[in-house]
């Protein structure tokens, strides 16, 4: 009696080392359609900080409150990102605020938003222009951010001393000089990934970056 | 006969794996499009609109939080969606058969989230 079909084992070596370079192949990013140039960028004191200084990753987000999918980024993929890598230190989220406009409304909205970020809670504010963009075009807005303008001078500093406006000067500067048109746009690891992801798909690619550094 | 088997085997195989490692993930890109200039925009009127396509299913845009669709992917097939940005700019202040506007004159309907929210924002930003 035969016990082994040296046919059938030699096609089931074969086909298992075929899966394997092929896997190999897909974890190098040989088959993925979405990349990448590499880059340089640094964080800046009025950026927007998620997570841990000590990370060993981190993600910078080019955002704008205006853009549709920044929002559904930040309500969507933004909390279970938080949850699952920048809560327990794996990853540190940089926000870089942009605009492509010179609106005062909109620029005023960055800049207290930035502010407000460094010297107080920033949180209420981010959820309100993030569920009313809109909002920053009302009188009802303006009245808000005088008021709190008026009650810490170092907000007024902030806001009204040239920092907040240089810091989006600068960072419309690099988002430019990176080659970027539109938000959202990440770098993670000198590379840029452009459009918005899913969560499964952005879970993958701080995975993938995580395992990069590692090694 | 078995080097016909074998090529069938790795070519199978080898389908097999491809069709297992093609990305299915979203590939849906946007970019941001400064219509200023286009529609003739006072410089305070926000102009920004968002270009979106996932390279398969009819893109369209996105404006002051409407998504205004292209009948294709190609952004030639975006006249329609850019006619009626283009006629919310002029509502703004945009083109030359209309004044400008001032931004204050462009509000919007607050909700009732809104209004809670602006609340919190004024009570709870600031930690003193």
């Amino acid at each position: 009696m035969k016990i082994f079909n040296f046919n059938k084992v030699y096609y089931l070596v074969i086909l298992a080392l075929i899966v394997a370079v092929v896997f190999v192949l897909n974890e190098n990013d040989l088959f993925n359609k979405q990349q990448v140039n590499k880059v340089e960028i640094y964080e800046d004191l009025l950026d927007i900080v998620y997570g841990s200084p000590d990370a060993g990753l981190t993600v910078f987000f080019y955002s704008s409150y205006n853009c549709s999918f920044c929002r559904e980024f930040f309500k969507n993929v933004f909390p279970e990102l938080k949850r699952n890598f920048i809560d327990n230190g794996k990853l540190k989220f940089v926000v870089k605020p942009i605009t492509l406009t010179n609106n005062e409304a909109v620029i005023n909205s960055l800049k207290i938003a930035v502010c407000i970020n460094k010297h107080g809670n920033f949180e209420k504010l981010n959820e309100l222009l993030l569920t009313e963009p809109n909002v920053i075009y009302t009188n009802e807005f303006a009245n808000v951010i005088d008021e709190l303008v008026e009650e810490d001078m170092y907000l007024e500093e902030c806001m009204y001393g040239g920092e907040s406006e240089n810091y989006l000067f600068r960072n419309l500067a690099m988002f430019k000089s990176l080659g970027l048109t539109g938000t959202p746009s990440f770098i993670i690891n000198n590379k840029i990934y452009k459009g918005y992801m899913e969560y499964d798909k952005f879970k993958k690619v701080i995975e993938k970056e995580l395992k990069y550094i590692l090694h | 006969m078995k080097k016909l088997r074998f090529l069938f085997l790795i070519i199978m195989a080898l389908s097999v794996a491809l069709v297992s490692c093609e990305d299915d993930d979203d590939k849906e890109t946007c970019d941001s499009e400064d219509l200023g200039d286009d529609f003739n925009c006072p410089v305070n009127v926000d102009a920004i609109a968002t270009f979106c396509s996932d390279g398969e299913n009819a893109s369209y845009y996105t404006f002051n939080g409407n998504d205004y669709m292209c009948t294709g992917v190609d952004v030639s097939t975006c006249d329609n969606a850019l006619n009626q940005i283009g006629a919310a700019l002029i509502e703004a202040g945009c083109g030359s058969k209309k004044k400008s506007v001032d931004i204050e004159d462009v509000k919007v309907e607050l909700t009732a989230l809104a209004e809670r929210l602006l609340a919190e924002v004024r009570t709870e930003s600031l930690y003193n």
